[in-house]
């Protein structure tokens, strides 16, 4: 039985539902809506900066801003006059958020990171208005709309909620202020975040953009990940939870190991009075997804109206914790607008799930009755066995107004709550699901089963805290602020988020796929993408992460070292796409999209991965100091891998070393002599075996029989190989006779819908100068510190006019070595071609999942590039700093993690400040100061240092306060 | 937007049952095939036979329409066009008089009307080089309008449509998907990218990825996304048409003619705006004048 009531409901959109394919949302709300910017007007003559209203109405902004808002300050008055207030009332990291525009609006300033003003700007820049600028410098790259303004006073924001007030509205201004705090502490972890630069927020319903959606909404904690989509589905909806590490067969034509996909964990059934609510049948007045990448958990709300007249807001919170990573949290709100009646919720675990490649890997399903709730235990066809817990439960513990009933089909184990709803208030179900393998214990079901009961002895709350902590943990590590570049720090926000979200940090038999934990193309396949684009920012945010990565390497040696003798070589030859094992996964043939059948020759000869594999571990080891990885795991891949080049090329007679017939990361060249990437990374790898032969890994190096003459031979290697340099201009011919290949203008061919080589055919392309990606730039990349200035510049200038990026991984390596060269405009336009990568799309790349490689590029183009941060060639105990701040951008801070200790870097336009924050012994800083002098300072843990910078470089290094 | 008539097409073969009494006004009404008679003999016989071929695919009854200035009777119809008089078997004869265009629009504002079959003048190398019966009645009818030459293969084994990633063009896959259906035909959808030519703009547009990270994982994805966005979600195309899907580069308009040839195309579907100024009117104009198969005008409204 139910009863509907009689209460304003405000009209659907008439576009809303399945048919136009779009879902408008209304944007007005009321006062109740939690603002994201705030725009004060203050008379301050007529109230001046001391009195005490105005300094409650400042503590409250404070609070406000400690929450994510952003609040700019209108006055007639100066900054001299407004400051005190700020001082006494806005805590210095909240005054990040914060905007004064100061004597009537000639003058605007913000606050830097020791919450000092700076001058953003002043007089006519934007025609003398102060808030044109705030909302096209500060609301529009973040994309806060109009609706999200709260503005008090007379100033004027079209589409704004306005508030006019004189002085007398202060004390309801405070209640104001006061009521918009409540509003976290009534949502719960419902608040959708107030800082914009802090979530990615998706409205309405789009059936054509679902899918890449759900990519880039996804959740993960690094052991599973789970696509964003809507808990009810839709007709167009791809929900999966993948399973990182696990693997079994795709339905391919040409069959590969590929992710498997769990049975969906999170799909939720409303039935609000007898009809279901879902966003393709209920008319939706409102649908946002938001994910809110600081607490790692995606958002939604939906007000919608059924057939029936009921309205009916559902607002959602999911999560894969962190804390513990076989953890996964719901809660739901269901709040009637109209009415008090029923509300039915079905949590349902359901096996009845597919690959996109359309397999089944799950040979069986046994629903059972467990004693917390309802259980899902599956076993793959490869013996992979899974056994999922729910338990589903009233926010209110002792409250009689929900009851479930537990329902087991063939496939599937549900749980169906029924709850009595009253108009207008918010009813509350949470539900813990834990999810357990037996890649983790010997029997998952009686795991899942003890972890169903130990998380009903702990709220709700406390496990959301709890993952919320480690979500913290992970960003005090991690965050990069941008300030003055805000659409850059928030994609770089949101490629950290993937980043951290995608690791696990303690299980080696998992690597990071192309497209992370969060889509299926590329199915799940490990590349060299992981240790050059995605392992450094490990390596100096979560080292134990990055140890973790390379140890995957060791535990896939005998699949490399299986590839090489299966190729005719000796040691290992990594695979190209590797899975669990370890063996060579790419097909090798595709048809494309023209209806040709391609060979890919990827999987035989793209073998710098075995450089990259050796350059990454050897980079850990010197950035962290770990040397324990370099006598034992290391050491092995190191000369393993030295092995396989000394068998895979030849001395000719002319002396060198040659390695033909390879591709390197420019894949348009196949078939290649000494590609110049794979040639330069292999002396490396062979110097980095010898080394550590004779030094470290001794011990490890008699157990695997190498022996001083096999030593001395890759010594004599890596000292005859071949490298590519023309002696008269100093460039390096990315392969042999590539300088002799036509010239072609790629920038004639742009703008284009296809990529180049796709446009020109693929015969023209390999018979021309078109590189697809950094490859010779790659490599001043990764060895920059090996070329000369001129050499690196010489060939930057040489080869990106040449590149036609038909690669994710190529902008964010040209924006990197763009801005260490100082061309600052190119470095930014790659920087924003690298942030729009999957952010920007709207065009359906990010449907099969987010781009990782990209996004570990992004990292390194701000923290090696414009922060400009490495460490000397001979000293890994010395960071060099040489930043190269972006057009616009003001000042980029940043943490980083470097042999055992952590550092605060605070670049500014004027000056380079860095923060010991702890650390077991100093660590020197090395920037460069007049007529290449170099300023060095030997800088204490817990102190800070400042270097200013002058017109013709640095001056020295001075203590500041912390 | 969407093109008229087909995309709302019911069933028209559903009987009624016994308990729904007599027939009335809600009767389904049945959509009819217009052959355009004007013109020359050679033209149209080749449009009475396409007529044939799409009234006996859909099951819809084959109407010929002729316009003239003075009345004649129907039964001088085939000496006029110099056709045997068995050439306009089974067909229902609509002899009027007027002006033949207007006479058309006329007869689709009236009647349901699956498709106006009108034939090219082979002669003609002005304008759309249609000749100016077909080319005005492209213009002017709101029922799609196939065009035909004598010297085209009669067939619906293979139709071929291009797309530019729009969801506007997309419009042209549930009429043409239907028509595949019923025809039991396969669907080729073309996709052309070009160099001087920015993304769409049109929202929920989809071009090819700009980055091909490994083009055997890339590739497909792309593919099954494409055809998942357009055909399932946008296009609401018959599931159970066979479908594949091809990617083009350069000009548009050569590569879908090149597609035409290589894939054996027996009849091309183009969406058009009703502009032959702009961008996309210039493509659809030259795949018009220079398409070896007969070509569907869907206009979008």
């Amino acid at each position: 039985m139910s009863s509907t009531v009689t209460a304003a409901v405000r009209e659907a959109e008439p576009e809303s539902g399945r048919s136009s394919g779009f879902v408008a949302t209304t944007p007005m709300p009321g006062l109740e809506h939690p603002f994201r910017l705030f725009v004060w007007s203050w008379e301050s003559q007529s109230l001046p900066a001391h009195a005490p209203e105005v300094a409650r109405v400042g503590r409250l902004f404070d609070a406000l801003l400690a929450h994510g808002a952003r609040l700019s300050i209108v006055t007639e008055a100066s900054l001299e006059r407004l400051l005190p207030m700020v001082e006494g009332s806005i805590g210095k990291e909240n005054r990040k958020r914060l905007y004064v525009a100061t004597d009537g609006g000639k003058r605007v300033f913000g606050f830097d990171h020791r919450g000092s003003p700076i001058e953003l700007f002043e007089g006519d820049g934007f025609g003398g208005d102060a808030l044109a600028f705030l909302m096209r410098e500060v609301a529009g790259p973040l994309e806060i709309q109009p609706a999200d303004v709260l503005v008090v006073g007379e100033a004027s924001i079209e589409g704004a909620v306005v508030l006019s007030g004189e002085p007398a509205g202060l004390g309801r201004l405070a209640e104001i202020l006061e009521q918009q705090l409540a509003i976290e502490e009534k949502l719960g972890p419902f608040a959708p975040p107030r800082d914009a630069a802090w979530s990615i927020v998706e409205s309405g319903f789009d059936v054509a953009r679902e899918h890449e959606i759900e990519s880039l909404l996804t959740i993960a904690n690094g052991y599973l990940g789970i696509r964003g989509s809507v808990a009810e589905g839709s007709s167009v909806s791809r929900p999966a939870t993948f399973l990182a590490g696990a693997f079994e067969p795709s339905s391919d034509v040409s069959s590969v190991p590929e992710l498997v996909i769990a049975p969906d964990w999170g799909r939720l059934k409303f039935t609000v009075e007898g009809e279901a609510f879902a966003v393709e049948t209920t008319a939706m007045e409102r649908h946002h997804r938001t994910l809110d990448m600081r607490r790692g958990l995606l958002l939604r709300e939906g007000l919608g109206t059924g057939a029936g007249g009921h309205a009916t807001r559902i607002r959602t919170a999911h999560l894969a914790s962190l804390a513990n990573r076989h953890l996964l949290l719901e809660a739901v709100e269901i709040t009637p607008q109209n009415f008090s009646g029923t509300v039915v919720v079905d949590a349902v675990l359901t096996g009845n799930v597919k690959s996109g490649s359309g397999s089944s890997h799950w040979a069986s399903f046994e629903p059972r009755e467990g004693l917390a709730g309802p259980m899902l235990v599956g076993r793959t066809h490869g013996g992979l066995e899974l056994a999922l817990s729910s338990r589903a439960t009233s926010a209110d513990p002792g409250s009689m107004e929900m009851r479930c009933e537990r329902e087991l089909g063939p496939v599937s184990a549900t749980e169906r709550c029924t709850l009595r709803v009253r108009l207008g208030e918010g009813s509350t179900l949470h539900r813990v699901v834990g999810l357990v393998t037996s890649r983790d214990v010997d029997d998952p079901a009686r795991r899942a089963e003890a972890l169903g009961r130990e998380t009903a002895a702990t709220s709700f709350e406390a496990l959301l805290e709890e993952h919320v902590a480690a979500w913290q943990a992970r960003w005090k590590r991690s965050n990069v602020e941008i300030d003055g570049a805000p659409r850059i720090e928030r994609a770089l926000r949101f490629a950290l988020y993937h980043l951290i979200a995608t690791v696990h940090p303690h299980d080696p038999r998992c690597s990071i796929g192309a497209r992370a934990l969060s889509g299926e193309a590329y199915r799940g396949h490990v590349f060299w993408d992981t240790e050059i684009f995605m392992v450094p920012f490990y390596v100096h945010t979560w080292p134990e992460a990055a140890r973790t990565l390379l140890l995957y390497r060791h535990l896939t040696l005998d699949g490399a070292r299986r590839k090489a003798k299966k190729l005719g070589y000796e040691g290992a030859l990594y695979a190209w796409e590797s899975t669990d094992t370890g063996d060579e996964t790419t097909p090798e043939f595709v048809r494309s999209p023209v209806g040709e059948i391609v060979p890919i020759l990827s999987g035989f000869e793209e073998h710098h991965i075995s450089a990259d594999v050796a350059y990454a571990l050897w980079e850990y080891a010197r950035m962290t100091g770990d040397e324990r990885i370099l006598r034992e795991e290391g050491a092995e891949i190191l000369m393993e891998t030295a092995r396989f080049w000394v068998s895979r090329g030849e001395t000719k007679a002319d002396g060198k070393f040659h390695i033909h017939r390879v591709i390197g990361p420019d894949e348009y060249h196949e078939s290649v002599d000494d590609n110049a990437f794979t040639n330069w990374m292999a002396r490396q790898n062979l110097r980095y075996a010898v080394a550590i032969a004779r030094g470290v890994g001794r011990e490890k190096a008699a157990t695997l029989g190498v022996g001083p003459d096999e030593i001395a031979r890759w010594e004599e290697v890596a000292s005859r190989m071949y490298l590519g340099v023309d002696p008269r201009t100093g460039l390096i011919e990315q392969h042999k006779g590539f300088f002799e290949l036509e010239e072609v203008n790629v920038a004639a061919y742009s703008p284009r819908t296809v990529p180049l080589d796709v446009l020109l055919g693929r015969e023209r392309t390999r018979a021309s100068q078109v590189v697809k990606q950094a490859d010779v730039v790659q490599l001043l990349a990764l060895l920059w510190d090996d070329f000369s200035p001129s050499a690196r510049r010489d060939n930057f200038l040489y080869y990106e006019p040449r590149t036609a990026h038909g690669s994710s991984l190529s902008p964010g390596i040209h924006a990197l070595v763009a801005a260490r060269l100082g061309l600052v405009e190119t470095a930014a336009r790659y920087l924003e071609q690298t942030a729009a990568i999957d952010l920007g799309n709207n065009m359906g790349n990010a449907a099969g999942g987010v781009h990782a490689a990209g996004l570990g590029s992004l990292w390194q183009a701000v923290v090696f590039g414009v922060a400009g941060l490495r460490t000397a060639p001979a000293d890994p105990e010395t960071l060099i700093l040489e930043p190269n701040l972006l057009p616009g951008m003001r000042r980029v801070s940043l943490p980083i993690a470097l042999r055992g200790r952590s550092l605060e870097v605070h670049t500014c336009r004027d000056a380079v400040e860095v923060q010991v924050v702890d650390g077991p012994a100093p660590i020197g800083l090395s920037i460069g100061g007049r007529a290449g002098v170099r300023h060095v300072v030997r800088a204490e843990p817990g102190r800070s240092y400042a270097a200013r910078r002058d017109e013709e470089g640095f001056l020295a290094w001075e203590e500041i306060r912390p | 937007m969407k093109p008229v008539e087909l995309a709302d097409r019911r069933p028209t073969s559903v009987e009624r049952g016994e308990d729904e009494g007599p027939r009335s006004e809600s009767r389904p009404k049945r959509h009819r095939v217009l052959v355009v008679l004007n013109g020359t003999g050679e033209g149209a016989a080749s449009a009475i036979a396409m007529g044939r071929l799409v009234a006996t695919t859909l099951h819809e009854p084959l109407h010929g329409l002729f316009a003239s200035e003075a009345p004649i009777a129907a039964g001088e119809l085939p000496r006029l066009l110099g056709l045997p008089f068995s050439a306009l078997d089974g067909m229902v004869l609509d002899v009027e008089v007027g002006d033949p265009v207007d006479r058309i629009v006329t007869f689709t504002q009236t009647h349901p009307t699956a498709f106006v079959i009108v034939a090219a003048e082979s002669s003609a190398h002005d304008g759309l080089g249609l000749g100016e019966l077909a080319a005005q009645t492209i213009e002017q009818s709101l029922a799609p309008v196939l065009v035909v030459r004598p010297c085209h293969r009669l067939s619906l084994s293979r139709i071929l449509v291009p797309l530019d990633g729009t969801p506007s063009t997309a419009s042209a896959l549930e009429p043409a998907g239907e028509l595949a259906r019923r025809a039991g035909a396969s669907l080729d959808i073309v996709l052309v990218g070009e160099a001087h030519h920015g993304p769409q703009m049109e929202h929920g547009a989809m071009g090819a990825p700009q980055y091909v990270d490994q083009p055997h994982h890339e590739w497909p994805a792309f593919s099954g996304e494409f055809v998942h966005r357009f055909l399932n979600t946008i296009g609401h195309c018959p599931k159970d048409v066979p479908t594949r899907f091809f990617l083009g580069a350069g000009d548009p308009a050569d590569e879908i003619l090149r597609f035409g040839e290589l894939l054996g195309s027996d009849l091309m579907v183009l969406v058009w705006h009703g502009l032959a100024s702009e961008e996309h009117g210039a493509i659809f104009q030259r795949v018009l004048r220079r398409g070896s198969c007969p070509v569907l005008v869907l206009r979008c409204s």
